[in-house]
């Protein structure tokens, strides 16, 4: 074994329900006091090795070896003990606190009874002292920004004596500058001896920061290499790896015409962005997570404000106040989080089926209850869920059953305009097929629509356009003949 | 079609037969007609209360107010009637637009404001019961119109109480509406996942609200009742009751979470509610002893649901996560 490497793992697999190779035989070490960057898109298992290495999830198989030492069993608290912290992009920090009780939350210094408040606030002032921040321990955590945030909890990471410290996507919500502070505290630590673990899809950063890098795909390392050694592009190819396959079923039938249309649509973190979308046609919106490409959908179904822009739906300007004024305008959404924006878990199948409906299905208020059996049971039948009984509650359906009923809802509506943002998201093989032959058959039927897409494969698969953003801008169009998976990345990453 | 077969549904029934034998054999004098009426006028009230807050319930929140409504209402009628000699009809209109106002306010204050539905009712249920008292200056209204008796001690066929016919119809009405209309479609919907709801296009706003004002005015119909059976509008009356609603819902397998249980469980955690008031009291325990056994009867019932739902100690013994 390698002598400078603080962790190793060998062969590790992890498997869920419906994704049996979430990591498949991973063996992949960390040297000390080295930033290793892992990169590889969405879904290639990046979340999964971290959460196994902070005993978040427990391995199938494999082991793993801490300092030479194989550690069994182990717990998140015992993941915490040895040494390993990691900073996940949503923060454990209790916002009423101080920043220094923050830092030392669980494990205050102090007797059995009290506190000793001082000793807390001058260990905190020194562990600041030593990555050179100038933060006062005794601010309320919910007074600092999120750069600030993130750094109590590297300050948090380092009072408990971390050796190796894991950042997932630490940059996604800070700016330039900002970014630039945490490089240089990263570079201070790494002198310190701590080794980093630096999960980004932001190229310019892993090039600024990183001594190794490792790749991943499908569950598996598939290159690990010197950052010197490789270039922008040549980390795309490691990570994409492949050609878009032929799992994307063809459509050949005309478009027809424009049906919706964005014209300078902005609001939140979204600016300018302008598209249209034709009868039959699938507009792919590609980019970065947090690019804006789910705001800007959002605001065009009216579940979130827009401050500015004009959105035509056949030619005709459109101001929708609501989703329900969206869903009688004929537009559809099916949210990118499924279980808490898109389907109702523990109400029956058909109840969610006819949700948009209830009113067209009902005679002075009464629900006519005939016809909408005879409904649910024609969508069912035609999308192919797979349940015993519309009855079934949706949580006991597997992702991709659950994302073909909250199809059938909006078919049901009969919108004309449709949105997928991440439609194949934790559904398997089999059922994104499905899904795929189901999205064709709307086009054939004249709907148009828009699809959110982080799988770089389904986003070149399926759409006839891609609108690509960055950091809230549309950076640009890529016609069918432009496509490429270096194109989409490269202006997923333009910065502004 | 098959139903599936809900544990939670049908716990309350199991409950209700087996609390049922026990007192049948253990108590004396415990089942007999005369006594299955005497239950029957004694959780009119409770059910027409639990009606109202299933409709709350279900949509994700909670009325704590129905108890000091139903006094306000009471208070307010009577003095129509009595003071202000307006007609019955007109008194009882009043009674019930009170009713629907104080569910309105409490609907559109947690829809607006996003405040705790608990904390907001808590609050009119002071509100209200200070109200009731300042009508009147604290003293209860007496000399009621003679004629309004019927309904909260009249009988029909000689047997069944006024009351309880009352509380049959709105228990059938509520039912109608939870599962042959919208309204109770979305109130399920909203309850179950309000932002899934939201962008189905369902104007969760206007069915919070709704929901509340159906308590209230459910209230304003349990205080018109329960004037008319003490024949008096009394400042103090249904002190407490909004929690022996709650226990009958809850009870009925209506879950506080939202989205969750069927009207019809109301009617079962009401029976179950009754028969052990009854029961107990007629086994001669002390109203302290029976307030020990109903809040017993709560506790347990969540605790099994919640148990059963986790399905294992596990969560508590990973320490939180």
């Amino acid at each position: 074994m390698d002598k400078d490497s603080v962790l190793e793992l060998k062969n590790i697999t992890k498997s869920f329900p419906g994704v049996p190779r979430a990591l498949d035989g991973v063996s992949v070490s960390f040297a000390r006091g080295k930033v290793h960057a892992l990169m590889g898109e969405n879904g290639a298992g990046k979340s999964t090795l971290i959460k196994t290495l902070s005993a978040a999830h427990m391995p199938n198989s494999g082991e793993i070896y801490l300092n030479g030492k194989l550690i069994e069993n182990m717990t998140p608290h015992m993941a915490l003990k040895l040494g390993i912290g990691v900073i996940y992009q949503e923060f454990n920090l209790v916002p009423a606190l101080s920043v220094a009780e923050n830092v030392f939350l669980g494990d205050m210094p102090g007797n059995m009874v009290t506190i000793d408040r001082a000793e807390v606030e001058r260990k905190t002032a020194e562990i600041f002292k030593e990555i050179e921040v100038d933060i006062d321990p005794r601010a309320l955590v919910q007074d600092l920004t999120i750069a600030y945030k993130q750094l109590v909890e590297i300050a948090k990471a380092l009072s408990r004596k971390v050796q190796i410290l894991i950042l997932d996507e630490p940059t996604a919500a800070l700016t330039a500058s900002e970014a630039e502070s945490l490089f240089r505290i990263i570079d201070r630590l790494k002198v310190r001896g701590v080794t980093i673990i630096y999960v980004s899809h932001r190229f310019s950063e892993i090039f600024r920061i990183a001594d190794s890098i490792t790749v991943m795909r499908d569950g598996r390392v598939v290159q690990v290499t010197d950052a010197k050694d490789i270039d922008r592009n040549g980390l795309i190819r490691a990570m994409v790896g492949r050609d878009v396959s032929d799992a994307y079923p063809r459509r050949d039938f005309p478009v027809g015409d424009v049906v919706l249309e964005l014209k300078g649509v902005g609001g939140g973190i979204v600016e300018n962005v302008n598209f249209a979308v034709r009868k039959g046609e699938i507009v792919g919106l590609g980019g970065l997570v947090g690019a804006g490409r789910t705001e800007v959908m959002r605001m065009v179904f009216a579940a979130d404000k827009r401050d500015t822009g004009h959105i035509l739906l056949d030619g005709d300007e459109i101001a929708p106040t609501s989703p329900k004024h969206a869903v009688a305008l004929g537009i559809g959404m099916l949210p990118e989080d499924r279980k808490h924006q898109g389907l109702f878990l523990e109400l029956p199948i058909k109840w969610n089926i006819t949700m948009a409906i209830l009113r067209k299905l009902s005679v002075a208020t009464v629900l006519n209850k005939a016809k909408e059996n005879t409904l649910v049971s024609d969508l069912i039948k035609r999308m192919g869920v797979k349940t015993p009984t519309p009855m079934q509650l949706p949580r006991n359906l597997s992702g991709g059953n659950q994302q073909k009923v909250g199809v059938c809802k909006w078919l049901a509506a009969g919108s004309r305009v449709m949105i997928f943002d991440e439609p194949t998201r934790g559904v398997d093989v089999g059922a994104r097929r499905e899904i795929y032959t189901q999205m064709n058959d709307l086009c054939r039927q004249g709907i148009a629509i828009v699809m959110i897409s982080s799988d770089m494969e389904e986003l070149l698969g399926m759409s006839d356009r891609i609108v690509v953003m960055s950091e809230g801008e549309q950076t640009r169009i890529l016609e069918k003949d432009e496509f490429s998976q270096e194109a989409v990345l490269f202006h997923a990453s333009t910065a502004k | 079609m098959t139903k599936q077969l809900n544990i939670r549904d049908q716990a309350v029934w199991i409950m209700l037969v087996v609390i049922t034998l026990i007192f049948s054999f253990a108590v004396e004098n415990f089942a007999t007609f005369g006594n299955f009426i005497t239950i029957l006028r004694q959780v009119a009230i409770i059910g027409i209360l639990a009606m109202g807050m299933s409709f709350v319930l279900i949509a994700g929140g909670i009325d704590l107010s129905v108890g000091s409504t139903l006094a306000l209402v009471g208070m307010v009628t009577a003095l129509a009637m009595t003071t202000y000699q307006l007609p019955i009809e007109v008194a009882f209109i009043l009674g019930l637009m009170i009713g629907i106002a104080i569910g309105a306010v409490n609907g559109i204050m947690v829809t607006i404001t996003n405040m705790s539905p608990l904390i907001m009712t808590l609050g009119m249920s002071y509100v209200a019961r200070g109200l009731a008292y300042m009508t009147n200056n604290g003293y209860p209204v007496y000399e009621l119109p003679p004629s309004i008796k019927v309904i909260g001690q009249g009988y029909i066929f000689d047997t069944i109480p006024v009351p309880v016919v009352i509380t049959a119809v709105i228990i059938i009405l509520g039912t109608f509406v939870f599962n042959k209309t919208h309204l109770g479609r979305q109130i399920y919907a909203l309850g179950g996942n309000s932002e899934a709801a939201r962008l189905s296009g369902i104007a969760i706003n206007q069915v919070r609200i709704l929901a509340y004002m159906i308590s209230g005015g459910l209230a304003a119909v349990a205080g018109i009742v329960m004037m008319s059976r003490v024949n008096s509008g009394q400042p103090l009356a249904g002190n407490g009751l909004e929690m022996d609603a709650l226990i009958a819902c809850v009870v009925g397998g209506i879950s506080v979470q939202g989205g969750q249980g069927k009207a019809v469980g109301v009617i079962g955690g009401m029976f179950v509610m009754g028969v052990l008031a009854n029961g107990m009291a007629i086994a001669g325990l002390s109203d302290y002893q029976q307030m020990v056994v109903k809040g017993g009867v709560l506790i347990l019932v969540v605790a099994v649901d919640s148990y059963s739902r986790t399905g294992s100690l596990m969560g508590w013994l990973r320490q939180g996560k």
